[in-house]
């Protein structure tokens, strides 16, 4: 299999990896607490796990949609990448709690984050953190954001109703 | 079409295994530790095939979407159910002889994707397989033993 690279130096795309985490965890830590600690880790790990869903999905065999970063092997910006995602999701819990949105005007909000979403990804492919290939649009990211953030607010739905019953 | 129908049949199987057992483990639990699990499989997976080349996946369309099934189900739910038991207040002998047999299970399944050409073992084998699923395994309980003592008598402002 042969190996993309496209650079080997701590540029753009490491740098908007970094400073995104930082600020994340800072706004993570300044907000004031809303869920309990097991609720706000899970919020937390919604963001990084579907982050390597898709992304491993995506951008592997037999699609291989984009490779993310410098090079199509897995390095450690790119474990740093999905957890960049952790704060993100744990806002759009937040936001949605804080809010108290109800269920219909749910896709009113779903659609808000979507876009926002697709602005921060086109950002990102700009500096490098994405390389798109083999016909990928970012409008196919735009559908696969709205599918996600549907399925947050079901998850969310489903932890406030159920989170603490045993199984 | 013959390695999808298989997987896709062994993780309805792991579906309706993991459904009927006591977990032992709230809702918010068990999705906290699936990620948890979903996340280091899929890493595991990554730097076996793509970066080390030990464990070359196939890249042929059905066989890739038969691994993602069991990426995503089949190991995910193993690991987890074996993390249920491990957790279970059943006596030491019952835990840990049902943990193994679910590390045989894995062993088993790896011997099935061989067959079926969805992995090649290079620089690797079956024992070192079962030390990571086993090693895997041990790791996601105590991290399981960490998460459920997580915050008790914890707040909540809403």
């Amino acid at each position: 299999m042969n190996v993309i690279r496209y650079d080997d130096h701590f540029n753009a795309n490491e740098w908007f990896i970094v400073i995104s985490l930082f600020v994340g965890t800072l706004l993570v830590l300044l907000l004031p607490a809303r869920f309990t600690i097991k609720t706000t880790s899970l919020y937390l790990m919604f963001g990084v796990f579907f982050g390597f869903f898709f992304d491993h999905t995506l951008s592997v065999f037999p699609v291989s949609f984009y490779v993310i970063n410098d090079s199509s092997t897995f390095e450690v910006m790119d474990f740093l990448s999905h957890v960049m995602y952790a704060p993100y999701s744990y806002l759009f819990f937040y936001l949605y709690d804080f809010f108290h949105i109800k269920l219909r005007f749910s896709p009113m909000y779903i659609l808000v984050w979507a876009l926002v979403s697709v602005g921060f990804e086109r950002f990102a492919v700009y500096l490098g953190v994405f390389h798109y290939q083999h016909g990928y649009k970012i409008y196919y990211s735009f559908v696969i954001y709205l599918l996600v953030k549907s399925s947050w607010v079901t998850f969310y739905r489903m932890i406030q109703s159920y989170g603490e019953k045993q199984f | 079409m013959v390695s999808l129908a298989v997987l896709a049949l062994v993780a309805c199987f792991v579906m309706i295994v993991f459904a009927i057992i006591p977990k032992g483990f709230t809702l918010t639990e068990m999705f906290f530790l699936y990620f948890l699990i979903g996340i280091f499989t899929i890493t595991l997976f990554t730097i076996l095939d793509v970066n080390l080349h030990w464990v070359p996946l196939t890249r042929n369309i059905e066989g890739s979407f038969a691994m993602y099934i069991c990426r995503f189900i089949v190991i995910p739910f193993e690991i987890l159910m074996s993390v249920c038991v491990l957790h279970s207040h059943l006596k030491t002998r019952w835990r840990w002889g049902l943990s193994a047999a679910i590390l045989l299970l894995l062993c088993v399944e790896d011997r099935i994707y061989l067959w079926f050409g969805l992995i090649v073992f290079r620089r690797w084998n079956e024992f070192y397989s079962a030390l990571m699923y086993g090693g895997f395994m041990v790791f996601i309980w105590g991290i399981a033993r960490w998460f459920v003592g997580l915050g008790r008598g914890g707040f909540k402002n809403t």
